[in-house]
Order: structure tokens, then C-alpha cells, then sequence
């Protein structure tokens, strides 16, 4: 007999392959989450760990787990992958934009307090507000250190959230700007940088970076080496590896790894439920405070900003990006902001990241160890 | 509860100003590095037209 929990989890997972095969909602992520999701709520199944006659047998999941999640490795190694894949070619021509890859990080920040609120410890709040990331990878490595217990269910809000930015970004972005503010254009830039800026940049941004944060020098340094693979020009080989065979490679494990978390005695708990709503609300909180940041800044600016850009600074790349694209045509269709909306989110891309490691830092030193 | 909610009160406010204040330095950085590298682009060319011509 199939206990109820675990068949109810059984229809979770199918429910995951269905929205990555049928809707493509992050299938690379949720399709071997969901199918791991079906393998561990298997009564005994032999992918977990078995006590029989007093003797544990490994269960083959739990060792993925142990040596890619706990150990923090898998979502690092997939940074140096998503660095090989980034052009910060946009921000160079708009660094302005930078500015817009913090603010529209408030979700983190903002959702860890609501988390707080309702019930969770701080470690526990600062996982859940880390889905603020918009950014796989950095709420797996966050939750991995301070929350194992709710990885799966922040890792699934994670991943389903960063699909849903089309559904979520564009009712917010509208509530909180006019029309008139959509239609404000950006000055078109086309100055082309040196390969020598490019390589210089992720080696200049790892030692500054580490240097304010060094909890996050892995993370940030991971995603830059990755990038300097690509940038450097003389490694081709270990970048089109890095793109292509290491992030497939590491994205099964990951996928497989975080679906083992989910088993129904884990996952079938209100907090999921609750967590679940937190994730929304912290992408929400992302998109407000970006939008609302640009739109103090042009306070101050005599060429204004369209504030929309300022939501594309979320990590969802290149989702936001296209949001913000597409809201800028329907309103004028002369108005291209895919470069600067670009731009804003490859700095979301470094904010996100740096965000993580800074969290790391406070959690750790005001929160206790 | 309430020591709690100060606690994520004060890593809010703090990660969210540190976090600010990183990409601000990194934006005016990266403005200054790219001006600067534009700017000897520009004169290695200028040089190299002279010596062409």
C-alpha cells in the first residue's frame, strides 16, 4: 500500500514534468526534480537510505545529495556555467544599470522579514527570502547552508517563479508607473569595449566583490571564471565544456539531488504552502522595488530612466528582459529597451549573487551560528 | 519572537544598504574603467593612423 502523502507527492511530481514538458516552465530543473520527486515517494525505494536488518544500504540520491547540495558544490559549479553564458557586453555600454541589479533584489530582504513574521527562524527566513534572487543556484547555495529541511520546497518556488516572470512582473510594473513613464526612451548606445575591458572585468569584479563580501568570493568567483573562460578567447574549448557538458552534466545531478528533498513528510507541511506564498511575494517585492528605485532616481536625473528598467534587475535571465521589451513596444512601438533592460538584468545576475554571500555574512554574525 | 523581527529588521536594512552601496561602487568603477579604456583605444589608434600616414 502507497501511503496517502506519498501518492499525493507521486501527483507533485507528475504535476512538476507536466508544467516542464508541457508548458516549458524551467524544464532542465523542474523535469528531474519531478521525476526524482516520483523515485523517492516510492515506499523503500532504494534511491534513499534503507536500514535492512540493521544495516544501511546508501540510497543513490541521498549520496548525490551529500556530496553536491551539503558540500555546496553543484550550485557553484553551475555558476562557473551561467559565467561562461554571460555577455556583460550591455553593461558596459549602460553601468548605470548596476544601480537597478541591487534594488530589484528588495525582495529578498523585504520577504526574509515577512518570514519572520509569520512563524520562521531567522536562517530559515533569510532561505526563504533568498527565492527574492530570482536566482536558482544562489537560494539552493543559501538554503543548502542554513536550511536544508526547506530546500526543496524553496528550490521548487525558485524555479517556478523565475518561469512565472511573465505572468508576475507586468501587474506590478503597471500598478506602479503611468503611461507616460513607459513610453520614456533611452539613449541608444553602440561604443563597442576593448576584449581587454572584457577580461579585465570579471578578474577586477571577483577582487572587489570578495573583498566587500568574502563570504561570497565561491560564488561571485565561480560566475566570473566562468565568464573569463569565455572572455579570455585562448580557452574555447573549456568554455564550450563549461556551456554545454558541464552545466547539463551538473543541472541532472542538481535536479535529482533537490527532488530527494521532496518527500511527502518534508514537503506535505503548511510551511511549504507558506513558503510557496513567500516566493511569490518576494518576486513581487523584487519587481516594486526596482521599479520604485528607478523611479526615485529620476528624481535627481535631468535624463530620465524608464523606471520599467528597473524591475528588469532581477536575476531571471533573460525573462525580465524580455517583459520589459515587450510592455515598452505595446506602449510605443518606436521604444526599444531590450539593450538597457539587458544590461539591468546581467546586473541583476552580479546583485543577486552578492546578495547571497552578504546575507551569508549578516545571518551568520547577527543571526548566531 | 519580537528579538527575532528586530534581528531581521537590522539584517534587512543593512544587507539591502550594503548591497546598494557595492553595485554603486561597482557602477561608478566600471563607468570610470570603460571611459578610460575607450579613451587609450582611442589614442593607440590615432597613433597608429599617424605612423600609417
Amino acid at each position: 500500500m502507497v501511503p496517502f502523502g506519498n501518492l499525493v507527492m507521486i501527483f507533485v511530481g507528475l504535476g512538476l514534468m507536466y508544467l516542464a514538458i508541457k508548458k516549458e516552465y524551467e524544464p532542465t530543473l523542474l523535469l528531474p526534480i519531478g521525476f526524482s520527486t516520483i523515485l523517492v515517494n516510492i515506499p523503500g525505494s532504494s534511491v534513499l537510505d534503507q536500514i535492512v536488518d540493521g544495516v544501511l544500504h546508501r540510497g543513490v540520491l541521498n549520496i548525490f545529495f551529500d556530496v553536491g547540495i551539503s558540500t555546496e558544490i553543484f550550485p557553484l559549479l553551475i555558476f562557473i556555467a551561467i559565467g561562461s553564458m554571460i555577455d556583460f557586453g550591455p553593461l558596459f555600454e549602460y553601468p548605470i544599470m548596476f544601480l537597478f541589479g541591487a534594488a530589484a533584489q528588495f525582495g529578498i530582504f523585504a520577504t526574509m522579514v515577512v518570514a519572520t513574521l509569520v512563524g520562521f527562524d531567522i536562517k530559515q527566513a533569510a532561505s526563504i527570502g533568498i527565492i527574492g534572487a530570482a536566482d536558482g543556484p544562489t537560494a539552493i547555495y543559501v538554503a543548502g547552508r542554513f536550511a536544508k529541511e526547506l530546500l526543496g520546497p524553496i528550490s521548487v518556488a525558485a524555479y517556478s517563479y523565475m518561469s512565472l516572470v511573465p505572468i508576475v512582473q507586468p501587474p506590478v510594473i503597471k500598478a506602479l508607473t503611468t503611461s507616460e513613464e513607459r513610453k520614456i526612451k533611452m539613449a541608444l548606445s553602440h561604443k563597442k569595449v576593448s576584449k581587454t575591458v572584457r577580461i579585465i572585468f570579471p578578474i577586477a569584479i571577483t577582487i572587489v566583490a570578495s573583498l566587500l563580501a568574502p563570504s561570497a568570493a565561491a560564488l561571485i568567483g565561480f560566475l566570473m571564471f566562468g565568464n573569463l573562460l569565455k572572455e579570455s578567447g585562448v580557452v574555447n574549448a573549456l568554455a564550450k565544456s563549461a556551456q554545454n557538458e558541464l552545466a547539463n552534466l551538473v543541472t541532472i545531478f542538481l535536479g535529482l539531488s533537490i527532488g530527494s528533498t521532496l518527500t511527502a513528510e518534508k514537503f506535505l507541511r503548511p510551511q511549504t504552502f507558506l513558503i510557496l506564498l513567500m516566493g511569490l511575494l518576494a518576486f513581487i517585492f523584487d519587481t516594486a522595488g526596482g521599479v520604485l528605485f528607478a523611479k526615485f532616481l529620476n528624481l535627481f536625473l535631468r535624463n530620465k530612466i524608464n523606471p520599467m528598467l528597473g524591475a528588469a534587475g532581477i536575476s531571471a535571465f533573460p525573462m525580465s528582459a524580455r517583459v520589459i521589451y515587450k510592455i515598452a513596444r505595446e506602449e510605443d512601438p518606436t521604444n526599444y529597451l531590450l539593450m538597457p533592460a539587458v544590461a539591468a538584468n546581467v546586473a541583476g545576475q552580479i546583485g543577486s549573487v552578492l546578495a547571497g554571500g552578504i546575507l551569508v555574512i549578516l545571518v551568520t554574525s547577527l543571526g548566531g551560528k | 519572537m519580537a528579538s527575532g523581527m528586530v534581528i531581521a529588521i537590522k539584517i534587512a536594512i543593512t544587507g539591502y544598504a550594503l548591497l546598494i552601496i557595492s553595485l554603486f561602487a561597482f557602477y561608478v568603477l566600471t563607468e570610470i574603467f570603460v571611459k578610460l579604456m575607450r579613451r587609450l583605444d582611442e589614442k593607440k589608434l590615432k597613433r597608429e593612423h599617424i605612423q600609417n600616414s
